[in-house]
């Protein structure tokens, strides 16, 4: 194994796929001993839409929340609304629901080794 | 957001960012709300305010050595509503009636509390007193207060949910002379 070449991820950000270092590669070849369910991961596409559902429920909630307090003359039912928008806002995106998975990521296919000369 | 921690990681710190713009926001509406409210400018009816002294040889009134030393204590009506001062933010408000006197230790004079109230709710917001007695005996650092004018006027603490403390005073003060003994 001692090999000079080696695979690199180009997005060190997102991805996770470091298949030469680590051996347990778990999204690639899922076992009964990864714990790869616990983490929930979704596609891109379904990150864009967690994120924009977040910051769009989030803010839209702090108007609600505001007007309501402002209004009713109680500022207790400003924390409450907002309270209830976040636990809205995190059991919608938090589980990995099956609309943030409808578009996974297609790896090319392997046909040799990427050779990155040191 | 790829997976459950960094998506609870994002959520939280976005809620958290707008909570506290949330707060900003509240803050700046109760204080334009209390200007509109002309907060500044309440009228209080202060009426009959009688200041009587006595000596007291007591330690616990200010006596040193076996001296005598002059306490004071106030008799007063009051009228006043402060049902302005309750916006949707407010928590509660601390009222209180200050005597100013001239004094020899400061050069802006003495500030000194004969009576306070703590008033929670709106409906407690309307003070009607009659020959209200104060609630402390105050002394000088001098040992007589003869031959000095107090200013008695009523200054209210606005204590909200959200934001600063407020601080100000109602219209209407009142000139009352110190009895000689």
């Amino acid at each position: 194994m001692h090999s000079k070449f080696r695979w690199v991820c180009v997005d060190t950000q997102f991805c996770t796929h470091h298949q030469n270092l680590s051996p347990f590669s778990y999204i690639s070849n899922p076992s009964p001993m990864s714990f790869s369910y616990l983490e929930g991961n979704i596609d891109f596409k379904g990150q864009e839409l967690a994120n924009r559902i977040t910051k769009k429920l989030i803010t839209f909630g702090a108007i609600i929340s505001f007007l309501v307090g402002f209004l009713s003359d109680n500022i207790l039912y400003t924390v409450y609304t907002f309270a209830a928008f976040g636990l809205l806002t995190a059991s919608l995106v938090i589980p990995p629901f099956s609309f943030y998975k409808k578009n996974p990521v297609t790896w090319l296919p392997k046909k040799s080794k990427i050779e990155i000369q040191h | 957001m790829f997976n459950i921690i960094q998506r609870i990681q994002s959520l939280s710190n976005f809620y958290l960012t707008v909570s506290i713009l949330l707060c900003i926001v509240t803050t700046v509406v109760s204080i334009i709300s209390m200007f509109l409210d002309e907060t500044s400018s309440i009228p209080a009816q202060l009426s009959n305010v009688v200041i009587s002294t006595n000596l007291k040889y007591s330690r616990s009134f200010g006596s040193v050595g076996g001296r005598p030393k002059e306490n004071s204590k106030i008799l007063f009506d009051l009228d006043m509503d402060l049902a302005p001062l309750f916006n949707w933010n407010t928590k509660q408000l601390f009222v209180q009636l200050v005597a100013e006197y001239p004094t020899s230790v400061a050069d802006d004079g003495a500030k000194v509390t004969y009576w306070d109230s703590i008033i929670t709710e709106k409906k407690y917001a309307r003070v009607h007193v009659n020959k209200q007695r104060g609630k402390y005996s105050v002394w000088d650092v001098s040992d007589s207060f003869q031959g000095r004018n107090a200013t008695v006027k009523l200054k209210w603490n606005l204590q909200p949910y959200v934001g600063f403390l407020f601080f100000g005073q109602t219209k209407g003060e009142i000139e009352v002379a110190y009895p000689a003994t």
